[in-house]
């Protein structure tokens, strides 16, 4: 079964949530939050520069920032008013709207 | 709706945008459109911007929907920092669709200082097929050359009366077509987020 693909929004959410979960543990280790966000190493590292190039965490040791708090909890809302607008992704071709 | 106004999640990302901005705002209730447009405007003209608000309907009705929202309308047009531009109703002659965002731009802008925050849109039709895909392709021009215009802009559109058959690819179309995406509604209901966020793995 090939893996469900994913937006950039629903990794965001995966790596918060992982790195949220770690952290109620005490220590966010990248290892752990590749695992638990089904990554392969080199992606999370561009992911977690660009979470941080976006303030949503910090680096050196992993946290997240109120930014990245925020997301996490619009996450849901944001998933009901893509599904409830028919929306998932932008490859919207030419020929719609006709 | 004060405290809404304080803890209401588009407001806060409102607050927080930087630089020049193409915003799409979605709404089905016309009082959340108007806390987001008069917030819009309010932090533009607290930084000294010009702002221009775009409309096919008389600036009278604009002009008391933002003074309600807490806008000191009368105050900003006297400085010359706001103003009503009343675009036509029809849209014949919007084809060439470059031209008519340059000239409606420089038109509405004469004496005013940048930079300039927009809010309105060109085309006023979408209740129809054909007014969408023409306001989608004007979308489409508009993001397209955005550097080029050097002012932010956010669009508005009332989703509750466009034409039902073509409403989720035509949304699709507009969040490709825009930096950002605002839905005013209940704030339970409520989202604002970059539509990059939509961008695949």
């Amino acid at each position: 079964m090939p893996k469900p693909k994913r937006n950039k929004m629903e990794i965001y959410n995966d790596i918060l949530c992982a790195i949220s979960q770690e952290l109620e543990n005490g220590e966010a280790k990248p290892t752990r939050v590749q695992s638990l966000s089904n990554l392969a190493y080199d992606k999370l590292v561009r992911y977690l520069d660009e979470l941080e190039g976006r303030n949503m965490i910090r680096q050196g040791p992993l946290g997240i920032t109120e930014k990245g708090r925020d997301f996490l909890q619009d996450y849901d809302r944001i998933s009901e008013f893509l599904l409830a607008m028919g929306v998932k992704y932008l490859d919207v071709s030419e020929r719609e709207i006709q | 709706m004060s405290a809404e106004k304080t803890s209401y999640r588009p407001t806060k990302f409102l607050d927080g945008l930087e630089g020049n901005n193409h915003i799409v705002l979605l709404y089905d209730n016309p009082k959340y459109a108007d806390l987001i447009i008069a917030r819009y405007f309010l932090n533009g003209l607290e930084k000294g911007e010009s702002c221009v608000f775009f409309t096919p309907d008389s600036s009278e009705l604009v002009e008391a929907r933002l003074s309600a929202q807490g806008v000191d309308v009368d105050s900003y047009k006297k400085k010359n920092s706001l103003r009503f531009y009343r675009i036509e109703r029809s849209d014949e002659n919007k084809l060439d669709m470059l031209g008519t965002l340059k000239r409606i731009r420089e038109e509405a802008t004469i004496g005013m200082k940048p930079p300039f925050r927009f809010v309105g849109r060109t085309i006023t039709d979408t209740a129809t097929i054909e007014g969408m895909r023409l306001g989608l392709a004007v979308e489409k021009t508009g993001q397209d050359h955005f550097e080029e215009f050097d002012n932010s802009q956010m669009c508005y559109y009332d989703i509750s009366g466009i034409e039902k058959s073509k409403r989720d690819e035509w949304i699709r179309g507009l969040l490709k077509n825009h930096h950002h995406v605002i839905y005013a509604a209940e704030p339970d209901k409520a989202v604002a987020f970059e539509t990059m966020l939509l961008e695949d793995e």
